[in-house]
């Protein structure tokens, strides 16, 4: 193996398919070795891109597992919604309350007045 | 249903009723989808239940921001890079509480359960291929399967990892070169 190989045989794990120029390019046309290196490769990758059309069956219960899960979530926002609501109407409450009280003192000041 | 036959009949329409929150749609796109997101997920964590775990926690992720879901993307790659997020901090949890290392489980293929799509096309090449890539170490075969069979690029796939992009373009280049060793070191180097 000559310095050139073992240049080429460097550079090939890192190229994606182009091809090589100048002084690699000529070398790798005329050393067998090197292009049965380059071909090992492209062929690999070849077959790694082949196995993307390529599924594993998933678990049978896997679709009802996330349906589940998102009726329980769905659940939850419903109940948190309802506790949401129920916090506004409290406050709400609580704010007429004050606000009756405050019409009620201001009154009673002005009848003391008035006597 | 595969995801071929929602495809037919328009999945964009599933899509558009699953981002104003109709969940049948949703677990229509659930079905539909759920061998390729297990599939890419067993191939990040290369252990089935961890894959289920990984894949049903996707969907789960992926039915909360569904409405944030640009309608011009295709969804299997919206997907994809939801379940390699989810992947990829579910390994983290894990590091964290186990201390056996993930690093050498093999995926059986045969117990995983091929789909028979396209089955009889590569039997000979894929289990070499996909036992070859179990021999890597995790950090080594993440990058080689979502550079090369999944066709990210080197920006995406340091983006999700969280490391710079040279350093993606060097476990690239390592992840390879063993793979190339293991696959023609067993033939005799032919």
């Amino acid at each position: 193996m000559t310095a050139m190989c073992r240049l080429v045989q460097s550079r090939l794990p890192s190229r994606d398919g182009e091809e090589f120029g100048g002084a690699v390019g000529r070398h790798i046309e005329s050393c067998l070795r090197c292009q049965a290196e380059q071909a090992r490769y492209l062929s690999m990758r070849r077959k790694l891109h082949m196995l993307e059309g390529l599924t594993y069956v998933a678990p049978p219960d896997l679709a009802a597992a996330v349906i589940a899960d998102l009726d329980r979530e769905g659940a939850e926002s419903a109940e948190s919604a309802g506790a949401d609501v129920r916090r506004k109407a409290v406050a709400a409450a609580a704010g007429a309350a004050v606000v009756a009280a405050g019409a009620v003192v201001v009154l009673g000041m002005r009848r003391g007045r008035a006597a | 249903m595969s995801g071929r036959e929602v495809r037919r009949y328009d999945e964009q329409d599933v899509v558009d009723a699953a981002r104003s929150g109709d969940r049948g749609a949703f677990s229509e796109l659930v079905r539909a989808h759920q061998d390729e997101v297990y599939t890419l997920a067993l191939r990040l964590v290369r252990d089935r239940e961890v894959a289920a775990d990984v894949s049903q926690e996707a969907f789960v992720r992926a039915w909360r921001a569904i409405p944030r879901f640009r309608a011009d993307a295709r969804f299997s790659t919206w997907m994809h890079r939801i379940t390699v997020n989810t992947a990829f901090s579910h390994q983290a949890r894990l590091r964290r509480h186990r201390t056996a290392p993930l690093d050498g489980l093999h995926i059986d293929p045969e117990a995983a359960g091929i789909g028979p799509e396209r089955a009889g096309e590569s039997a000979s090449v894929r289990p070499k291929i996909e036992a070859a890539l179990g021999e890597l170490s995790q950090s080594l075969s993440s990058v080689v399967v979502l550079k090369d069979v999944y066709d990210w690029s080197h920006a995406d796939i340091a983006e999700h990892l969280g490391i710079s992009v040279t350093a993606a373009k060097v476990r690239l280049h390592r992840g390879r070169k063993a793979l190339r060793e293991i696959l023609w070191a067993e033939a005799g180097d032919q």
